[in-house]
Parts: structure tokens; sequence; C-alpha cells
């Protein structure tokens, strides 16, 4: 059933990606597994924006959690801080990556603990494109995610670098 | 651990030190700091004698920052191989209102079963924060009664003493393990097992 659930979400994607002239495309969409008492959660993706105009990223659901919304995390003067995000502008041709240590979609009152290995749907509303609909594949709660040709990606234990090695040398 | 992998963490050690030097704060501490742990019992920083203290300050309802500061923190702890019987990382919460008990527990063991949480009062809490330099302030998200809490990017390393301690910017592992090495040294712990210690001077 679940899966039936989940495979006429990914249909409704592809309709609507293929109905949009260029439109967003999403790829990489992972969330981090939740201690068993937890109630919040964190999803990272990426989004290009295929088309020719500009969208944005304006809201997201999903059936696993009460409310999921966008946010940015950012380090001012040495203090960490989380706020709530209207939107993520994508222009076009460009790019848009949600990642550990900035923009995010932060998950509230889920219903139960997000396993390792797991995958649940989740719906990205844009301005323009309209909703798009993405299964969010579950990693381990520290997981910090995998770019192509990071300096991290080879390694092992704990998982990839926290920051971007891309960075250091500058 | 491999070759390639030392003479990376040196390559990114010169190229990171270079750009940024050293931000650390010395700390004395006036006593020691106490906490409720997530079993409910008070505890205080002299009940781990003989052991660094390696403190990151978050939240569990944080999903982004903090895993991410707890996995540096693990990884650390990895690096540092045999030496890390010197350490005890520590997470201590700046939400004692939400988190404690077998929230903060399941929390921690996430991340690293050597990892213990503590929270406290909120004047134990602002305590060890005023003592150790970080800075933490709720901040309302906008919608309802959901809220964050905006904390200093550092870690702290509190000396066996419990009197000294350091407070640092947020780092790479490798980084933090140099400077887990460093303070181990000048403590008198013999660093003669760790491989490659090199790497990392």
């Amino acid at each position: 059933m679940r899966a039936v659930l989940v495979a006429s979400l990914l249909l409704v994607a592809v309709a609507a990606s293929a109905q949009q002239p260029g439109g967003v495309q999403i790829d990489n969409a992972w969330a981090r597994a939740t201690p068993g008492r937890g109630t919040d959660g964190v999803v990272y993706l990426r989004i290009a924006n295929t088309g020719s105009a500009a969208d944005r990223l304006v809201a997201a659901s999903t059936p696993v959690a009460a409310a999921a919304t966008l946010h940015e995390s950012k380090v001012e003067k040495g203090i960490m801080k989380m706020r709530a995000l209207a939107a993520v502008p994508v222009a076009p041709g460009q790019t848009v990556e949600l990642k550990p240590n900035g923009e995010h979609v932060m998950l509230t009152g889920l219903k139960q603990p997000l396993k390792q290995g797991d995958s649940f749907p989740l719906t990205l509303r844009f301005e323009k494109a309209g909703d798009v609909a993405v299964t969010v594949k579950v990693e381990r709660p520290g997981a910090m995610g995998m770019t192509p040709g990071s300096m991290g990606g080879g390694m092992t234990g704990h998982g990839s670098m926290p920051m971007d090695h891309g960075q250091m040398g500058r | 651990m491999s070759r390639g992998r030392n003479l990376l963490a040196a390559v990114c050690l010169a190229t990171a030190f270079a750009a940024a030097p050293a931000e650390a704060e010395r700390l004395t501490l006036a006593g020691p700091l106490t906490f409720v742990d997530a079993d409910g019992k008070p505890v205080s920083t002299a009940d781990f004698a003989g052991k660094w203290l390696l403190v990151y300050f978050g939240y569990t309802h944080c999903v982004d920052q903090c895993p991410t500061g707890l996995s540096v923190l693990a990884q650390a702890m990895d690096e540092i191989g045999p030496a890390a019987e010197h350490v005890q990382p520590v997470f201590i919460t700046v939400d004692p209102e939400r988190d404690h008990g077998p929230l903060l527990r399941e929390f921690t063991t996430e991340f690293d079963k050597r990892l213990i949480g503590l929270s406290g009062t909120p004047d134990q809490i602002a305590a060890a924060t005023k003592a150790l330099g970080v800075k933490a302030e709720k901040v309302l998200l906008g919608g309802g009664d959901e809220y964050a809490i905006d904390h200093s990017a550092t870690l702290s390393l509190i000396e066996p003493t419990g009197r000294q301690a350091e407070t640092f910017s947020m780092a790479e592992p490798h980084q933090v393990a140099a400077k887990l090495f460093d303070a181990l040294a000048r403590g008198g712990v013999s660093l003669s097992n760790v491989n490659n210690i090199g790497a990392y001077r």
C-alpha cells in the first residue's frame, strides 16, 4: 500500500516536472535518522532550475510530520543561529543545494522516528512549478551528505567532513 | 588510518592554520560545574577526575548544526586513537526545559556511545555557559511556541583539575584532534602509542 502510494507520488512528480517547460528538478533528497523520542527532523536536497524563469521554493509538507518548514542555519559572529525562511529562490540555470549548516527543511511533530534506511514522501511547493513530490532517504543521525568530488567523499567511520574542503585553501 | 589520509590531514592543517589563527579563550574556573544527567542524578565536573572534558553546548531540537557539531566531536575522538581514554566527550544542553531524561540519552548515544548528555536547572546551565564563555539565547521562530536557541559555535576543553579550561571555535575533526593532542601533551600524557602523531603537529 505504502509502495503504491510512493509510486503514485513519484508518477505525480514525473508528470509535474514533465509538464513544466524546463521547471525544477529535485535530486539527492535525504534526511537524518532521529532518536526514539525526538519529534524533530531535517531534510536536505538539491534543486535544479532547468527552466528559463526564476522560481522559488515556498513550502513543504509530508505525511510523516505535523509540519515541514523552510529554515536556514548560519554562524554570525561565532554564534550558531537557525531562522525560518520565507522562500528559497532558484534562478534559471541555477542549482541550489539544501545541505548541513545551511538551508534545510525542518520537520516538526514527527509521527514516528525516522529510521536509517527508510524513505518517506515529501512534497515541495514552488511558486511557478507548483507541487513536486520527492522521496526522501533516511541516512544516519550525524550524516553530512556526500558531495561528488569532495575531499570527504571517500572517508569511512563517522562520515564525511563537516565543512566544505573547497574553501579551506582560500 | 591510511597514509593518504594523514597526508591530507597535514595539508589541511597547514592551510587551515594559515588561513585562520587559533581563536581560543583560556578560562579559569572558580569551582566545579554541576549538572543533572540523563538518569536524573547530580553530576559535577569534579566527577571525571583524571580526564579532559571535551564539551559541546547544543540542544536536541537543533536538527541541523548540533548533529553536525556532535559528528565533529565523535570523529575527533576516533582520530586521537588510544589517547581517547583520557578524554570524556560531553554534550551540555542549552535547552534544559525540553532536554532531560531518556530523550537526552537517546540523542547522545546516536552519535557516540562515549558521549554523555548533561542537563540541569536553568541556573546550572547558565553558570556553565558563563564559566566557559559560551553564549546561549532563546529565539522564537515566529509560528506558535516553536523556538530555537542561538548558541556559540564552539567547543570547550576542561582540564582534569577542573580549574582551567579553554573555549575554541568549532573546527574540522582533525583540527579538534590536534587541539586534544596538544592539551594532552601539555598535561604530561604520553602520546608515544598514537600512530602518525606527526600528522597533527
